[in-house]
């Protein structure tokens, strides 16, 4: 009876406050109004600064790439490069960088602007994205190297605004948002955009405030030679935008994470569960190289390193909890215990149910900042999918652990189908890097 | 937006977080003193003389009997049959300890519960200044509000009892706290929502009050993130209030079925009962606690009740507005059912409301343009305080002085005396609820059935037929006191109970409302067969030469039911009413028979409803002759 009682407790408690802690800094944008108003952009201010945007690439349809590229000059900015970033062993997307980089070049002259558009090809065995944006920082000659990934629609007042980012703050690196906008594709597209949501409307912004930042990797910019002095990116981590952004935080960089919904960055989603559980393995996995490589245990204050170490572990404990949960409702529901014993086992309840709460006026004010139209039918799908979304994680976090205990580092890409592009919705088969 | 954004700290360094409202200008120490000379005098007037003002009333028993009960795994000494939701005896189970620091040893047990009761007035009294506060009113008219409700008589009256809507306000008051906070931190918005189930977990008629916590929620929430402050506050109070029903249905308890109780019927229960009348309508039992309220402050009640509309209008004190207008609008259903305790939630929002339309007159007074019109308008108002002071404090003095000074419980004092020492302890006393505690704590048993017997029970639960197979005959004492001889329902084992009894000893005159009799129950069957007699025990500890001329002879043997047993009376105790005590008790509030019918319950009036595969334990013992 006491053994049981004690079981209970602890379980009630080590789940309560991994999903407690995990719902704090999922909302820690919207907790106070200093904290609302606190991620927005500084004033605009006249360009200064030039810019050099690496689009990795890897088996790319061209409609994306040029969906892509086509938001990139038109961008305000004066004095913008791009560089195209393939492999050498994918000849298609090459032809495509090449075709979309001559086509560039003839309308940049008639602009007036600078706008140079460059291909970078990596040669290595190994293929992954570090390793092409680390092939394509050579080329770069902007001030600030950006890294947008293939299947991103920016916004064109996006680099004007960074450039202001940069100069108001003295930012060393400024990390942009990025918006998953296909949330009506599939049940977890809904979950998957409003994960983006979260993360780059709130959570990351809370992580910034500890001066902890696991950055991103798409519409993330970062001054050239500070790039240049760090060595570029780990060409062995899949989680290679997080793992800069440990280096960079422990070398007490000002990195400054900025949110505006017009701003912000547009993809998609993956567009079946198979991506989805592989793209969250290969972050699962990253996260684990990262704390593998213990650079975060420099980080300097207790409070800190502690941030970083739940960051990183935080992905695998929900999983872990999204598990556990059902089990211990089960069993508190089934087995004849106290009736106090049982209700212990329901705490953890509480803060998940506070946090899918708390999702439905994510998504309602996802659709508001954005200029989607976010149905009741949605909601209900929100909230009804919220227990085999958990399934998928705890799957995709199973799988990083097996592939991590085999030591099996090999990047699985995500497909990019364009269907944020609104366009035709084309099947487009090809698989990318990001 | 973003362009208006102040600059947010980057990382890393952290620097200092964004800016705070500043402080207060005003000294912390100061309003600190004035605070807690507040507190002092409030808990003076709610804590001298609480043992003998206002009489006990069963509901306090009932609640401590159940509180007592939690320590032993518990919710009841008795099957718990969901009449009310736990969490008022699950604290007042744990604050046990505090009176016992203040009480002497030996303390009745309802002394220690509104003991408890003085702490949760003061915590109420604490929260109502920090929400005046929080409305932004001055700590002046701040702590005139916390006054206003704390010494009032009628806050003294149901303040005093232990009720579970004392237990509930300042969770309720905690929880506006918490929605109206500068800062209008979301986590702050969620506990209030925690606040907000506790205090409905606590006294379920609170929850008529959820839009009024939203209204301050809406009014002092930051627009854009509204929705998730609403959001955050509704989840935490339906999770808190969903507890109640886990509970029902880990216990298999929340559908009805054979040979349990359930939620479900409880509630149905509650939905069926009787109204008391519209409280408007002269003669209706409503009406009457409407004469009780006004009896003891009508100031509070009618001053509030019109302060409250023009909070309405005001949107800094709209919340406060609109929880008198819902707890107004629930009073006046035409047949609702109005406990006397029912105003207890309403009284720190009338409170609130009459302070609030002070400060926003008195904010207007020095808006006023300059000179003349300043100076007249202050003189008014000056005036107006000095005068509504002048015609409230007498009364209110007075009223403080008999609740200072009354003794109405004497009777019951004397009566649990004579019981403690005279009664063999391994008999079976049927007692209101008030006695219950004590009794248990004496040494009678505390198994529902074989020791102190709570009277309802008998009657109404269904293991009272197991328990007393024998009906009436199986039950030894009773003390008859006016809650038992007042009792609305037909209780026909009681009924048969009293019948077959014989008088023992009487206290508190001849007044119905105060007397207590001891009775001994005789009849014409013999009691279960192994049962030592009572009287073979209480005879060692007959006192000799007692002044009673009914006292004198030695104890009969209970077997031999004999009327000619005389019940032993011990020194100082005399059967017939000291007459000075029956004026006292008559002074402290006038009990006509309506009134007296007003102030009967609330909760005893809550019969269990017994499913319908449940005989009724009495339909046995009624058959008896």
């Amino acid at each position: 009876m006491t053994l049981l009682t004690c079981t209970a407790l602890v379980v009630a408690a080590v789940l309560t406050a991994i999903a407690g802690s995990t719902l704090r800094g999922a909302l820690h944008a919207w907790r106070t109004p200093e904290a609302f108003e606190g991620s927005g952009y500084p004033a605009a201010l006249p360009p200064s600064l030039s810019f050099s945007l690496v689009v990795p690439c890897r088996h790319e349809a061209e409609e994306v790439v040029r969906a892509t590229l086509e938001r990139l000059l038109r961008q305000g900015h004066p004095d913008v490069q791009v560089v195209i970033s393939v492999g050498h062993d994918d000849p298609a997307t090459s032809a495509v960088a090449h075709r979309l980089a001559g086509e560039a070049a003839a309308a940049a002259a008639v602009v007036g602007r600078r706008r140079e558009v460059l291909v970078s090809v990596n040669g290595d065995l190994v293929k992954n994205k570090p390793r092409q944006l680390n092939t394509a920082l050579p080329l770069c000659t902007g001030d600030v190297v950006g890294v947008i990934d293939a299947e991103s629609l920016t916004h064109p007042d996006l680099l004007e605004r960074v450039d202001g980012v940069f100069q108001a703050r003295q930012a060393d690196v400024v990390q942009g948002s990025v918006h998953l906008v296909n949330f009506r594709d599939t049940w977890f597209a809904l979950r998957n955009c409003l994960e983006y949501r979260t993360w780059f409307r709130s959570r990351l912004h809370g992580a910034a405030q500890v001066g902890f930042v696991p950055l991103g990797g798409n519409t993330v910019f970062t001054r050239r030679a500070l790039l240049e002095e760090v060595g570029g990116w780990d060409p062995d981590c899949l989680a290679e935008d997080c793992e800069i952004g440990v280096r960079l935080s422990t070398m007490g960089k000002k990195i400054v994470c900025v949110y505006d919904p017009a701003l912000t960055t547009r993809e998609e989603a993956p567009d079946s569960l198979r991506s989805l559980v592989k793209q969250r393995t290969r972050w699962s996995l990253g996260f684990m190289q990262v704390l593998a490589k213990g650079e975060w245990r420099r980080l300097p204050g207790l409070r800190r390193r502690a941030t970083a170490w739940w960051t990183l572990v935080q992905p695998h404990a929900m999983a872990f909890t999204g598990l556990v949960l059902p089990f211990a409702l089960v069993v508190a529901l089934t087995a004849q215990l106290p009736t106090a014993v049982a209700m212990l086992l329901f705490v953890p309840l509480v803060p998940t149910l506070l946090t899918v709460g708390f999702e439905t006026v994510i998504l309602r004010e996802f659709g508001h900042d954005l200029g989607f139209r976010v149905r009741w039918r949605d909601q209900v799908v929100l909230v009804l999918t919220t227990p085999l979304y958990q399934v998928v994680l705890a799957a995709a976090s199973v799988r990083a652990l097996w592939r991590f205990v085999g030591r099996d580092f090999t990047w699985e890409k995500t497909r990019h189908s364009g269907a944020h592009l609104g366009l035709t919705g084309a099947e487009a088969t090809a698989e990318g890097a990001a | 937006m973003s362009a208006l954004a102040p600059p947010r700290p980057a990382a890393p360094p952290p620097p200092a977080s964004p800016a705070r409202p500043p402080a207060r200008g005003r000294s912390p120490r100061g309003e600190l003193l004035l605070v807690l000379a507040a507190l002092l005098a409030v808990g003076i007037v709610h804590a001298v003389g609480l043992a003998g003002w206002p009489a006990f009333f069963d509901d306090e028993g009932t609640y401590l009997s159940q509180a007592w009960a939690v320590p032993e795994g518990a919710l009841a000494p008795y099957t718990y049959w969901y009449d009310h939701p736990p969490a008022g005896w699950l604290q007042l189970a744990a604050l046990s300890w505090l009176p016992s620091f203040l009480l002497p040893d030996g303390a009745p047990a309802l002394v220690a519960g509104r003991v408890v009761m003085v702490g949760y007035t003061l915590a109420t009294a604490t929260l109502l200044y920090l929400l005046a506060r929080r409305l932004r009113l001055g700590p002046a008219l701040a702590a005139a509000g916390m006054l206003l409700w704390g010494l009032n008589p009628l806050v003294v009256f149901e303040g005093r009892q232990v009720l579970l809507d004392n237990i509930a306000l300042p969770w309720l008051v905690g929880a506006l706290v918490l929605v109206s906070g500068r800062r209008r931190d979301l986590w702050h918005v969620t506990a209030a929502g925690f606040c907000f189930g506790t205090a409905v977990l606590t006294k379920e008629t609170l929850l008529v009050l959820a839009p009024a916590v939203l209204v301050a929620l809406w009014v002092s929430a930051y627009r854009p993130t509204r929705a998730f402050a609403v959001m955050g506050f509704s989840v935490a109070t339906a999770l808190t209030g969903a507890t109640y029903l886990l509970m029902a249905l880990l216990r298999d308890e929340l559908l009805p079925g054979p040979g349990h109780v359930s939620l479900w019927d409880a509630l149905a229960f509650q939905m069926g009962r009787p109204g008391s009348g519209f409280i408007l309508a002269e003669g209706s039992g409503a009406h009457g606690t409407l004469g009780i309220w006004l009896h003891y402050d009508a100031v509070l009640v009618v001053a509030g009740l019109a302060a409250a509309v023009v909070c309405c209008a005001v949107r800094r004190l709209r919340a406060v507005g609109v929880g008198v207008a819902l707890v107004t609008a629930l009073a006046l259903r035409p047949d609702g059912y109005l406990p006397f305790m029912y105003v207890v939630v309403a009284l720190p929002l009338l409170a609130l409301a009459v302070v609030g339309v002070l400060d926003v007159a008195w904010k207007a007074l020095g808006r006023l343009p300059g000179g003349a019109v300043r100076r007249t308008g202050l003189v008014v108002a000056v005036t107006a305080a000095v005068a509504a002071v002048g015609l409230v404090a007498p009364r209110w003095l007075a009223a403080t002085a008999e609740a200072r000074g009354s003794d109405a419980n004497a009777a019951h004092r004397e009566a649990l005396a004579y019981v403690e020492d005279v009664l063999p302890r391994d008999s079976r006393v049927v007692v209101d609820n008030t006695y219950w505690n004590d009794l248990v704590r004496a040494g009678w048993s505390d198994d529902g059935f074989s020791g102190a017997i709570w009277f309802y029970k008998i009657d109404l639960d269904a293991e009272a037929r197991t328990e007393l197979p024998g009906g009436w005959r199986d039950l030894d004492y009773l003390v008859w006191s006016p809650t038992l001889a007042d009792d609305p329902n037909s209780l026909p084992t009681l009924a048969a109970a009293h019948e077959n009894s014989e008088l023992l000893a009487a206290f508190g005159g001849d007044d119905p409302g105060q007397r207590v009799e001891v009775r001994r129950v005789v009849g014409p069957g013999v009691g279960p067969g192994g049962r030592p007699a009572s009287g073979e025990d209480a005879a060692p500890d007959v006192p000799t030469g007692d002044t009673s001329s009914t006292g004198t002879s030695s104890a009969g043997s209970r077997s031999s039911g004999t009327s000619t047993w005389s019940p032993p009376l011990p020194p100082g105790w005399s059967a017939e009413p000291s007459s000075d005590r029956a004026e006292r008790a008559a002074a402290v509030m006038p009990l006509t028979p309506r009134v007296r019918d007003a102030l009967r319950d609330d909760d005893r009036g809550w019969v269990p409803p017994l499913p319908p595969s449940w005989s009724s334990p009495s339909t046995d013992s009624s058959e008896e002759p």
